[in-house]
């Protein structure tokens, strides 16, 4: 996208009106990715939060030439595999069938969960790690599959199987949901 | 059981909403990462001068000519004075132009975005193939009112097209005669001023980005062109893309004639944002004249 080109630029040249219009732009769909790998919600939005101050401090580090959305996508992704490894493993029951979805019980939050982000994210859980990213980052992050199999170092043909086996048991999982 | 592209679907347009207030708080918090980043520059992006001196085939000789200076003069060390005087000559005047040159490196400003062809990651800059395109752009503000424009596009036939809604933008095609004409009334007319007229030079199919206005200021106007040659040699392809401080949009595919040229009017409405000046409509006029210089 030359308007990604275009904000990118300007960004590598200090804009701040640059950086801003890159939030308005991905921030939702950063945090979509964000929550469904991560399951907690205040883990994915620490995550994002980090990922655009990270930008904002080395915009020098951007490339021209690649594409914005995914480069971000790959920061967030890399980011929850780091606070999964830290110790924070995410626990899908626990995050918020105990929490209410409406904005006014949530005053603190950044993302108000709507009943179908909880249900997806349910059911993304249930995924193992490796398919649940294979899927969001190629569905929710647009992400070509050979750049998913880069940035897990591992071949194509892993991802490509990941994200099959991901989107069979996500369609019987949210399948046995309807059938309820 | 419902099918992939469903469940596909599902993904792609779960909703997140957000809370405005930590909106806020969040893209503050990024921009003051911005600004504390701009006065902190850090050891990375500083200029590595052996780097850089290694990198040029010019620097390098000069490098390589110094150390032998240094050395055939220590080697002189024992011989006549006015050996000793000559090396020492020499060592200085090495030393003075090595640190002229380091010092001018240091000092030297961020370069802006140069003319030149783009050049990809891991793409050999020599191997530059394809079609080159010359794009001029010049750029007018239209201070006073429009009428004088709108009578003058009337008389001319010239329809402009809607282009984009933020900035307000629409466009025509101009041929050669109109494009002198246009020209004419902007060096005549009083309330229309030349505001910048930069140029650049790009590969055919990649694309060039350049500052057309308010270079700056937050509402600062940047244009990105591709353009492509398709074969029958009479016609150029071209897209064009504006940003204009937090808004852009893009126009992917518009064919003219080689010798026509396509003229923008961007509506600004947010002038004012101070007490001092008002709110108001200004407007400005982007002229992009292209010229292909085919593969040898």
């Amino acid at each position: 996208m030359i308007e990604d080109k275009l904000l990118i630029w300007k960004l590598k040249s200090g804009d701040g009106a640059a950086l801003a219009r890159i939030y308005e732009k991905y921030k939702n769909d950063l945090l979509r990715i964000a929550s469904g790998l991560s399951s907690r919600t205040s883990v994915a939005e620490d995550i994002v939060h980090d990922v655009f101050v990270s930008l904002s401090q080395s915009p020098e580090q951007l490339k021209l030439g690649g594409n914005l959305k995914a480069y971000l996508a790959t920061c967030v992704a890399n980011r929850v595999r780091n606070s999964n490894r830290a110790g924070q493993r995410e626990q899908a029951a626990s995050f918020d069938e105990n929490e209410p979805v409406t904005a006014d019980s949530q005053p603190d939050r950044w993302i108000i969960r709507s009943e179908e982000l909880n249900r997806l994210n349910n059911a993304m859980a249930q995924l193992p790690y490796s398919q649940r990213e294979a899927v969001i980052l190629h569905v929710q992050g647009g992400m070509k599959f050979r750049a998913i199999a880069k940035s897990q170092n591992v071949s194509i043909n892993t991802v490509q199987s990941r994200y099959r086996y991901g989107l069979d048991k996500l369609r019987s999982v949210l399948d046995g949901e309807v059938k309820k | 059981m419902r099918p992939m592209e469903d469940i596909k679907k599902q993904i792609e347009s779960v909703p997140v909403n957000t809370s405005a207030k930590r909106d806020k708080q969040v893209l503050d918090d990024v921009l003051n990462a911005l600004e504390q980043s701009k006065k902190e520059l850090p050891a990375s992006s500083r200029p590595n001068i052996w780097r850089i001196i290694m990198k040029n085939n010019i620097t390098r000789l000069a490098a390589a000519v110094f150390v032998i200076a240094m050395l055939v003069g220590v080697s002189q060390l024992d011989g006549a004075r006015a050996a000793l005087a000559g090396t020492a000559r020499v060592v200085a005047t090495g030393l003075a132009g090595l640190k002229e040159f380091i010092r001018d490196m240091r000092t030297r400003e961020p370069q802006p975005p140069s003319a030149v062809v783009p050049v990809q990651p891991g793409e050999q800059q020599t191997a530059a193939q394809g079609n080159r395109i010359f794009a001029s752009v010049q750029v007018f503000s239209v201070q006073s009112g429009q009428d004088g424009l709108r009578k003058f596009f009337e008389t001319e036939g010239i329809e402009l097209a809607p282009a984009g809604s933020s900035p307000n933008t629409s466009y025509a095609r101009l041929a050669p005669e109109k494009t002198e004409r246009f020209i004419e009334l902007t060096d005549k007319a009083e309330g229309i001023e030349r505001m910048s007229s930069p140029s650049l030079m790009i590969l055919e199919g990649q694309e060039g980005v350049m500052g057309i206005a308010g270079a700056g200021e937050p509402d600062a106007t940047a244009l990105a062109l591709v353009a492509t040659v398709p074969d029958d040699g009479d016609s150029i392809d071209l897209s064009f893309s504006f940003l204009q401080g937090r808004s852009g949009f893009e126009i992917p595919s518009l064919r003219i004639n080689t010798d026509e040229a396509v003229l923008f009017q961007l509506i600004t409405l947010d002038k004012g944002n101070s007490q001092d000046s008002p709110g108001g409509q200004g407007c400005i006029l982007v002229l992009v004249k292209t010229k292909v210089f085919p593969q040898n």
